[in-house]
């Protein structure tokens, strides 16, 4: 359930995240296109149930990733993992005050965010805002691709989908990126050219302008405030959660003669990246490829049982009794014996179970490590 | 050994420190020029008019004759200047003092000038760009930076898992490790290439104005020489996987090693560009000498920077490898952790002194301390790395060798279990045969040695010379003393290296084979291999003559010395010596020959012409053969044409027997068979037959016997005793079995029909004694045997 919800979220957010970016890069054009373009990239999302489709998800899926923080056993993570938490939670306050100016600009001003008024302001006015959006574009694209990347490598389709989709991942932001400068290099110059650009103001617009501004700003710092005192509380709550579930020390003896002592608390999966042996791991240790089953030849301790998901995918495997996954079972204290069932550079093949036929390997889902 | 790959590591850290700091650090010397050059500038091009006039007149004759006439002078005069080598000198030092003066006076103004620094550099900065400029840089910057990154992670998604089959499979062999290294280089080179092409690309399709550019530009070089450096490091202690590093440390070593390194190099590479970037601000600022001396002031501040970071990297490292000395040998504990210090110290005064030549803008000398210093640590560093790679792979030979063995001894212990009689062969085989005291690499890791030592102090020393003067090449072409002196030097190194690297090879080589050879134990005969141990060293002594005379008449002839006489002299000397050795030569050359052939080898025994005998020993020049009365011939190779050796692979001895006609073949060929099979158990002559003794029935027939014939084949030199023996055996068989051998005897047949008496049998028995003696005849002459 939550898996799917996530995944349907993430998606709804990928696919406005990609139109907008889609738009921006028409600014290779010109700006007048960028403008012309708009309506049409943001036809989905104007609307009501569009708008209220889109801002649903941005809440569940952020809701969501805290409730995972919270779940997790220790902050120590792979490195596909930190990328994701990091920039999951970079991205609202970065965004918090493109989203909530345009929203409000929209809203309360009956000042249409065109692309000029919102590319001046990025380049001209106040550039620093400009070097935020560049960061939260490649911030937001980067959480992005991982997510989508690593739920799509798991279906049966991904071979034919991929030779589209990697080059895809990297035009798209670029393309807009460059659309960025190439419009922000018009606006340069237009605002350059015609100082009287903007049109002299009544005192009365001024003022209603800066009470707009001030309640602009208002909001966008109690937002994230607000978010930033949700994350901290999530964090104690997790080391609350942590402080009654004592863990104690764990110790990995593979049968490849490598061992491993590390906190309890980790799971398998990570206790093995965090130190360097090699491990396969289609899915980044959601539970789903079930590529990093593991043999547990004996322990000291007892195991927490599967969870619904691991016994899903064990299940899919016939696996027998003693075979985990390893990105599920993170036992917090204890001496395991235990061999990894799968090689490191496992395709796409493992995860079809042996009843079914093979499909060509294209591409392992770990990194190398050097 | 590992104290050494350690220290070693511990020079390249610091190599690469160096050499990319001084690179910016010769960058920072730069502005003084440039201000020279930025009056030109100031005039400003010249209009297309003026450009067209000057073509014109480039084209005229007599315009092009006076240039040349120009020329010629100005060619002259410089041949007379250069006859002046001492004023030359003396200016050149008053320039250099000049240069170091100007420096301190710019020091102490910066000096008195600290306070206004931050002042001055932000009012010229605000001057550069324009208002949200220096933020809209930074945002291309990181644009582009994406762009890149965009594409080094697509390239990545197609490479990974090339990549992930490389570091699983573990290459022990020497040729699997380069070509695991290799691939892996080109890999992970590739995706920094294409990172490069992404964010350089990006830079180069925006127009931009100059300051702007200039200082992306540094950004992005910034960025790329960042991730240049930890791509390399990356590579060389492979952090995280044991197999892959090409260093001689644990996983925690290397991953500390690491990261001092990249921190280290990424402060200095920022510190650098900052200063780099003021550097370009002053330039920008039209010559004001605050804002020069402010930029010098940051360019102070970023050496010291560079300086204090050096040492602080290079003491880390030394501590780092400080504790991880082995130890379990105190000794070498001691030693090895006391080489370290003196390596640190060393390299900190090197670092220190560099830093202070550089302060004083001896920039030459700065370059001639800093090559000059780091080369007995490179050389050092690039032995012990060449000695860690071939250490590698020799164990890991070795390694494989003794896992065999293993596995083969486990196999026949299983056997033995099953079979009681096994046990023996198991106890035989069980003593570990000797290990190959020959290590693989010898050779190959001695030239690899002298190979890249070579190439770094030619490396060197076009690096000094190109600190010294701005184009060496044209210097050392032209006919002044310092060019002389260059380009002697310079042949003269390479002559002498060439010659260091061939003579290595080949006595390493023409070594290891006379350690190989061993002298034959015993009453074997020594193979042909005893003779090359007397002509490799000949061979060694002659190359040795030969690389010294080349190279010293290559050193004449470039100190401009006409050579040509010297070798007309030799020559005809050498025709001379040639006319009179003739023989000499010849009977060397063809003894080379016989060598090759393999026609003979001591103790053997042989035919030369019409003399016999063992050969006894052999000279560069001649044979010696002892005839087995014992006369000892002396013959030189040169007049042996042909030659027969009877001591080789098989010999077949034939016998005869005469028997009278009524004689019973049968029996004679059972005999025979029956002797060959005893002789054959016999431990006297079974190792010497090659085929036994067996008959050949009658071979022919005469006045009055007939010819039995017996041979045998037997390994040469055995077949006398053989022969000796199977004549007393069949002789004795015949008695036995009543055989008789046939005797010479004349019938004398008198023509009568009454019985003679006994004296008429005298009488013709005397009769006939002529006949008999005639037909007896003189005595051949016996067969030469030993």
């Amino acid at each position: 359930m939550t898996r799917t919800l996530r995944i349907v979220t993430g998606i709804v957010l990928f696919v406005f995240v990609a139109m907008h970016l889609l738009n921006m890069s028409v600014g290779l054009v010109s700006l007048e296109a960028l403008d012309q373009a708009r309506p049409y990239f943001m036809l989905p999302w104007r609307n009501p149930v569009g708008f209220i489709v889109l801002a649903g998800s941005m809440l569940i899926h952020a809701a969501l990733g805290l409730v995972a923080i919270y779940w997790r056993n220790t902050l120590q993570m792979t490195r596909y993992d930190l990328i994701q938490t990091v920039s999951a939670l970079l991205v609202i306050p970065l965004l918090a005050s493109h989203v909530l100016g345009v929203t409000l600009a929209a809203n309360m001003m009956s000042f249409e965010p065109t692309y000029q008024r919102t590319l001046t302001l990025f380049w001209v006015q106040s550039p620093a805002d400009g070097l935020r959006q560049v960061l939260v574009v490649g911030v937001v694209w980067i959480h992005a691709c991982i997510g989508l990347f690593t739920w799509m490598r798991l279906n049966t389709w991904w071979p034919k989908v991929a030779l589209v989709a990697y080059p895809l991942a990297v035009i798209i932001p670029v393309s807009a990126l460059l659309g960025f400068v190439e419009a922000g290099n018009q606006v340069i110059e237009m605002s350059a050219n015609a100082t009287a650009y903007s049109t002299p103001v009544s005192s009365e617009v001024a003022a209603e302008q800066a009470a707009i501004f001030e309640l602009y700003n208002t909001v966008k710092w109690s937002v994230i405030s607000t978010y930033l005192i949700i994350v901290a509380a999530v964090l104690i709550a997790r080391k609350i959660r942590l402080r009654a579930a004592n863990t104690g020390m764990l110790t990995l003896s593979y049968l490849t003669g490598d061992t491993i002592r590390t906190e309890g608390g980790v799971s398998l999966l990570e206790a093995a990246e965090l130190h360097d042996l090699p491990h396969a791991s289609m899915c980044k240790g959601r539970g789903r490829c079930g590529t990093c089953r593991v043999r547990i030849m004996s322990s000291s301790d007892e195991l927490p049982r599967p969870s619904q998901i691991e016994q899903q995918t064990l299940e899919r495997f016939e696996s027998p009794d003693n075979v985990r996954l390893a990105c599920q079972l993170a036992p917090t204290a204890g001496k395991i014996e235990l061999e990894r069932l799968l090689p490191p550079d496992a395709g796409l093949d493992a995860l079809v179970p042996p009843s079914k036929k093979r499909v060509p390997d294209l591409g392992s889902a770990i990194e190398p490590a050097t | 050994m590992s104290w050494f790959v350690r220290l070693s590591c511990l020079f390249a850290a610091c190599l690469i420190c160096f050499g990319f700091g001084s690179q910016y650090v010769g960058a920072q010397s730069l502005p003084q020029i440039k201000t020279v050059e930025q009056t030109a500038d100031v005039i400003g091009p010249p209009s297309p008019n003026d450009v067209k006039e000057l073509i014109r007149l480039l084209d005229d004759k007599r315009i092009k004759n006076w240039l040349e006439k120009g020329a010629q002078n100005s060619e002259e005069s410089e041949l007379t200047d250069s006859s002046a080598i001492g004023d030359g000198l003396k200016a050149q030092l008053s320039a250099a003092l000049d240069r170091t003066r100007q420096r301190a006076r710019l020091l102490q103004g910066a000096w008195q000038h600290i306070s206004d620094v931050p002042a001055h550099l932000a009012r010229e900065w605000g001057k550069a760009i324009k208002p949200g400029g220096t933020v809209r840089s930074m945002t291309y910057v990181l644009i582009f930076l994406f762009i890149g990154g965009g594409l080094e992670w697509l390239y990545k998604q197609y490479t990974n898992n090339r990549l992930l089959r490389l570091q699983l499979i573990n290459p022990g062999s020497l040729s699997g490790r380069v070509r695991a290294a290799l691939s892996r280089a080109l890999l992970i080179f590739g995706g920094l290439a294409v990172f490069t092409i992404g964010s350089i690309g990006g830079f180069l399709s925006f127009d931009w104005n100059p300051f702007v550019e200039e200082l992306v530009l540094i950004l992005l070089l910034l960025v790329l020489v960042l991730r240049t450096i930890a791509t390399l490091s990356m590579f060389v202690l492979a952090p995280r996987v044991r197999e892959l590093r090409l260093a001689p440390f644990e996983n925690q070593l290397a991953k500390q090693f690491h990261r001092t390194l990249i921190i280290t190099l990424s402060i200095m590479a920022i510190s650098l560009a900052v200063s780099d970037i003021f550097a370009e601000l002053a330039e920008e600022g039209n010559q004001q000498s605050e804002i020069q001396a402010a930029a010098f002031s940051v360019s102070i501040l970023a050496g010291l920077v560079c300086l204090t970071v050096a040492l602080l990297a290079i003491w880390r490292i030394a501590g780092l490898l400080m504790i991880v000395s082995d130890p379990s040998d105190e000794d070498g504990h001691a030693a090895s952790n006391q080489r370290v210090f003196n390596w640190r110290l060393y390299l900190s005064v090197l670092a220190t002194l560099t830093f202070v030549l550089w302060l004083f803008a001896a920039t030459d000398v700065m370059w001639t301390v800093l090559i000059l210093g780091l080369l007995p640590a490179v050389l050092s560093l690039v032995r012990g790395w060449v000695n860690y790679f071939f250490d590698e792979s020799e164990n890991y030979l070795l390694g494989r060798n003794q896992g065999h063995q293993l596995v083969a001894e486990q196999e026949l212990e299983s056997e033995v279990t099953e079979a009681i009689e096994a046990i023996e062969v198991g106890e035989e085989t069980d003593t570990i045969p000797e290990l190959d005291e020959h290590r693989p690499f010898d050779t190959v890791r001695l030239v690899t040695v002298r190979f890249l030592r070579f190439v770094l102090v030619i490396i060197s020393v076009l690096t000094v010379l190109a600190a010294w003067a701005t184009d060496i090449f044209s210097l050392a072409e032209s006919p002044t003393f310092y060019g002389k002196v260059i380009s002697i030097v310079v042949e003269l190194i390479v002559a002498v290296l060439i010659a260091d690297l061939i003579w290595t090879w080949a006595k390493t080589s023409i070594d290891r084979r006379l350690a190989d050879y061993k002298p034959p134990e015993g009453p074997q005969a020594p193979g042909p291999e005893a003779r090359m141990a007397t002509l490799l060293p000949l061979l060694r002594v002659i190359l040795l003559v030969t690389l010294v005379v080349m190279v010293g008449l290559s050193v004449l002839s470039s100190a401009g010395v006409n050579i040509a006489p010297l070798i007309a002299g030799a020559g005809v000397l050498g025709v001379a010596i040639g006319f009179g050795a003739q023989s000499l030569v010849k009977d060397i050359v063809s003894g080379i020959f016989f060598l090759i052939d393999d026609a003979f080898r001591v103790g053997e025994y042989i035919e030369l012409g019409n003399l016999r005998g063992v050969v006894e020993s052999m000279s560069v020049r001649s044979l010696r053969v002892r005839h087995h009365r014992g006369a000892v011939h002396t013959i030189p190779f040169g007049e042996l044409t042909s030659l027969t050796n009877y001591s080789r692979d098989w010999v077949i001895m034939k016998m005869e027997f005469r028997v009278p006609f009524e004689t019973d073949i049968k029996v004679v060929k059972k005999l025979v068979k029956r002797i060959g099979a005893e002789m054959l158990e016999d431990p006297l002559y079974k190792d010497g037959f090659l085929q036994p003794l067996k008959s050949q029935g009658v071979r022919r027939m005469e006045e009055f016997n007939m010819v039995v014939g017996v041979k045998f084949m037997a390994k040469p030199g055995e077949q006398w005793v053989i022969r000796r023996d199977a004549y007393q055996k069949i002789v004795n068989a015949f008695e036995a079995s009543g055989i008789r051998l046939a005797e010479r005897n004349v019938k004398v047949e008198v023509i009568s029909d009454r019985e003679l008496t006994e004296d008429e049998k005298q009488a013709a028995i005397g009769a006939a004694q002529d006949s008999i003696e005639q037909q007896a005849g003189p005595p051949h002459p016996l067969a030469d045997e030993p």
